[in-house]
């Protein structure tokens, strides 16, 4: 078994909105060979959307400083959230590339007692995954195949791109994601707009008509190409297939339900645990044939 | 340069970004856009991106806080221009002047001043009992409080005219 320790940077979506997603990563991660360590220090990444815009040189050191953590501790960072990822892999490429950035943001950092040094790396969990375990092997794991089950993923933006920086995933054809699908036993889906967006960017800026409308597109076409539920990577793209399905489904009357799964939910049930285990009780979308076809699994 | 960007902060974004010279109007970001596609008024001929570049005062435009930088954009650019980095410019621009929305404004106040994004609310403290997960209450706030004041955003966030990116910046 693989046994690799990371520095567990939960974020703020999760432990505070979806706490069932971080009890779900607690549980998983560590049975197969993932240990996660808790650093009491970090905070918010800070966001690559609106805070990276507002403030480059703010963000840059906040999260410098939550690298700088991980540092001190020997550790790599592995997170669960595409945006956390995004943030931290971002800035952490961009202060090892630019010494005199660098030197900027260790003066600015310099009255926290924490220094930027540049000697390890950040990972998304799913990374971890495909990295640590690998897709082969991380069929071992699995005691109660996902056979019959056909998954549309969705990988998310901020885990992919720019690509050059992250080295993930193909951003426009992404398919590590449905490969760590079918390793559990499942059947990926072949949509046609697996790259486009989730939206959750309409729905965090209060624009629900172009959320409802994205998804309404993205969620009938995974239907049409057979999907019984979403596989996600990310908290955000999570809020937005669970709540912002249930006001698209208000709005455009849907006669379909698609559950969203994080993916070690997914991971979770291949290996054995039932859906309740694995916290679907607090999804705000279910469905009944879905449920079925894992019972009868 | 064929992407008319004639406005005020034209020089100051040049400054930021000099591959903004290099648009030529071919529309390939508008195909991958997920604002262009969905958001309101636009199509492939009026995109979002020539929405907010062909603005007079581009940082001005609220529209610009849509883009939520997926980076779609800057994947399939055939020209290399770094949309993504130009918008990232023009919302610096946008917070510096007091033009950035209330609620982007909030969310950075947030995170200086509580070390998280969100509200740690009643509910959230219940899910984790719950659960038996340890109540969550970020350290290191005050650390954030330090970095503010060392770049400038802490006093002046209520003002809202921050310091200039200096040098070392690419």
């Amino acid at each position: 078994m693989a046994n690799n320790k990371y520095a567990f940077f939960r974020g703020c979506l999760i432990p505070i909105r979806y706490p069932h997603l971080e009890y779900v990563a607690r549980l998983v991660l560590p049975q197969v060979g993932i240990q996660l360590m808790d650093l009491e220090e970090f905070t918010c990444c800070a966001d690559p959307i609106q805070f990276r815009g507002a403030d480059q040189l703010t963000w840059l050191a906040i999260a410098a400083r939550n690298i700088s953590l991980a540092e001190e501790a020997g550790l790599d960072v592995i997170c669960l959230c595409n945006g956390c990822f995004n943030s931290l892999a971002m800035a952490n490429d961009l202060l090892k590339k630019e010494p005199k950035l660098r030197a900027k943001v260790n003066r600015i950092l310099a009255d926290t007692g924490h220094q930027f040094e540049g000697d390890i790396e950040i990972k998304h969990f799913l990374k971890a995954i495909a990295d640590d375990i690998g897709i082969e092997r991380l069929g071992s794991y699995v005691k109660a195949p996902l056979h019959g089950l056909n998954i549309a993923t969705h990988t998310g933006c901020h885990l992919t791109s720019p690509q050059g920086i992250l080295g993930f995933d193909d951003p426009i054809d992404p398919s590590v994601l449905d490969s760590l699908v079918a390793a559990l036993g499942a059947e990926p889906v072949d949509y046609d707009l697996k790259s486009l967006c989730c939206g959750v960017g309409f729905s965090l800026s209060g624009k629900t008509g172009a959320s409802s409308l994205l998804l309404k597109d993205k969620l009938e076409n995974m239907r049409e190409y057979g999907a019984d539920c979403i596989a996600v990577g990310c908290p955000f793209c999570y809020q937005q297939f669970d709540l912002g399905q249930l006001a698209a489904s208000r709005k455009y009357q849907f006669d379909f339900k698609l559950p969203v799964l994080y993916y070690l939910q997914i991971l979770g049930l291949a290996m054995g645990y039932s859906i309740e285990e694995m916290q679907y009780g607090a999804h705000k979308i279910k469905d009944e044939s879905f449920e079925r076809k894992l019972r009868r699994g | 340069m064929l992407l008319s960007i004639e406005f005020q902060a034209r020089d100051q974004l040049l400054e930021r970004s000099k591959a903004i010279e290099r648009c030529f109007r071919c529309g390939t970001c508008a195909l991958v856009c997920p604002v262009t596609r969905y958001g309101e008024g636009y199509n492939p001929r009026d995109t979002f991106v020539y929405d907010v570049l062909s603005s007079g005062e581009p940082a001005t435009n609220q529209n610009l806080w849509s883009c939520a930088l997926c980076y779609k954009c800057y994947e399939v650019c055939p020209q290399d221009v770094n949309i993504p980095k130009v918008f990232e410019s023009l919302k610096e621009i946008a917070f510096e002047n007091g033009w950035a929305p209330a609620n982007v404004v909030a969310l950075v106040e947030s995170v200086i001043r509580t070390g998280t994004s969100f509200p740690i609310t009643d509910a959230c403290r219940r899910m984790r009992a719950e659960l038996n997960l340890s109540p969550f209450a970020p350290k290191g706030i005050g650390d954030l409080r330090e970095i503010a004041k060392n770049t400038g955003l802490e006093g002046e966030i209520d003002r809202l005219k921050v310091r200039k990116v200096g040098d070392g910046e690419q």
